[in-house]
């Protein structure tokens, strides 16, 4: 049984852009996992955030970049561990987009 | 590395990777199931990752070992020297003596 | 072999060019934010007033993952180039060696594997993107591209071309597949010509790609 993350070996394309760093958002994301992870609070574990990723449904994995399938995973397994809610997420996203709308 | 581990294989030991298809979280990725080949370390015993992704404490710390293939005995048609080798990290509980 | 269409890992989803600037504060929503940069914003938020963690977590986290940069693997490339013990030591016990330069590895352990005339190695993670932070900083979007980690495994010198590194098949080639609890650099193989260079001088020309295993440093780089 192959997990979407366990692509070693399957038909690929040529390796893309080599200069692409990672944007302020994905580090901001890549501090909070690690921040609420083993860093500091210690919610959850490395090996947790991984497996969380890996339950994603696969056609659905599969149509994420990385860092959204960070996105994803981390909001999935932030409510099982009960600190907050996919729902709870979407509904701030949409506050900070009026804020942003509203901004001169 | 100062602990002491209890470990069932040695540097040179010939091992196959289980073909095991278990659910869940694992990190045999599937291209090395099966497989033959040699230890090539002993890296110390961690605890295990399978039960960790689970929110168990993983314990006890399980053997981990650097497991080397011939390239040529995981890919139909490899380009390449024969000689090539991938080198991964396995644990004790998917391992057996070839 | 087809380009793969869900092979998105260098998209992003604002339309300016590729050398905008890069340094605003991470913290602070952008005006012309995309979709996830605002749902990650929006788990921030929740995250402070929820007391998981506090806006200075955050800062300090920050400020960590910054100062780890390739700027520090090179500079144990550099001294293990000049001072033979240090590189035995750190052959022997990546951890311990990178240690005594003030570098602390976190939970994984540092394995350098090193490159001869006899042997090339590459470094992969296939299942994730496992890569020895704390020596050479975040990981850049090819190395956790599922087209690299599906192909180094299988065609290693194939994907090692396109990096414009080509691998005589006399040298042999070990594909390291970071898959558990250790992380590994790559000691290239130290350009002729630079016999008497200072540390400064070769570490600056020992470049991420080359302790990953996909380049080869060179003393015409200066």
């Amino acid at each position: 049984m192959r997990r979407p993350n366990d692509v070693g070996g399957l038909p690929a394309g040529p390796i893309g852009p080599r200069g692409h760093e990672p944007e302020p958002w994905q580090r901001l994301l890549t501090a909070l996992v690690s921040a609420v992870g083993p860093a500091k609070a210690r919610i959850h574990c490395v090996d947790e955030f991984r497996r969380a990723r890996e339950d994603l449904e696969p056609d659905f994995y599969k149509s994420l970049s990385y860092f959204e399938l960070w996105t994803h995973g981390f909001i999935d397994l932030m409510q099982e561990k009960g600190v907050l809610t996919r729902a709870e997420v979407e509904s701030r996203a949409a506050e900070i987009r009026d804020r942003l709308k509203r901004v001169p | 590395m100062t602990e002491v581990i209890n470990a069932k294989f040695a540097p040179g030991d010939k091992v196959r990777i289980a073909s095991a298809n278990p659910p869940g979280h694992r990190r045999v990725p599937v291209y090395a199931r099966g497989r033959e080949g040699i230890i090539e370390r002993i890296c110390g015993a961690f605890p295990n990752p399978e039960e960790l992704a689970y929110g168990f404490d993983g314990l006890p710390k399980r053997p981990l070992y650097r497991v080397r293939i011939r390239q040529i005995d995981i890919w139909p048609g490899y380009r390449g020297s024969d000689k090539d080798v991938l080198e991964l990290e396995i644990y004790e509980h998917w391992l057996e003596k070839a | 072999m087809t380009l793969d269409p869900h092979d998105r890992t260098y998209s992003h989803d604002h339309d300016h060019p590729h050398d905008h600037n890069h340094s605003h504060d991470p913290i602070e929503v952008t005006q012309g934010a995309g979709e996830y940069e605002i749902m990650v914003h929006a788990i921030k938020e929740l995250l402070i007033e929820k007391g998981v963690i506090s806006g200075e977590d955050i800062r300090k986290t920050l400020e960590f993952m910054d100062s780890r940069t390739p700027a520090l693997g090179a500079k144990v490339v550099a001294r293990a180039w000049t001072d033979p013990q240090f590189k035995q030591r750190l052959l022997a016990d990546g951890t311990a060696a990178v240690a005594e330069m003030g570098i602390t590895m976190g939970e994984a352990k540092l394995i350098v594997v090193e490159n001869s005339k006899e042997v090339h190695n590459v470094i992969v993670c296939t299942l994730c993107s496992c890569y020895p932070r704390t020596v050479l900083g975040l990981p850049p979007d090819w190395y956790k591209s599922r087209n690299y980690r599906s192909r180094v495994v299988a065609e290693p010198r194939a994907v090692l071309k396109e990096f414009g590194t080509e691998i005589p098949d006399s040298v042999v080639l070990r594909t390291h597949d970071s898959n558990a609890d250790m992380r590994y650099l790559v000691l290239p193989e130290r350009p002729a010509g630079t016999e008497s260079w200072s540390q400064e001088q070769l570490a600056a020309i020992v470049t991420r790609d080359c302790m990953v295993g996909v380049a080869l440093p060179k003393a015409g780089m200066q």
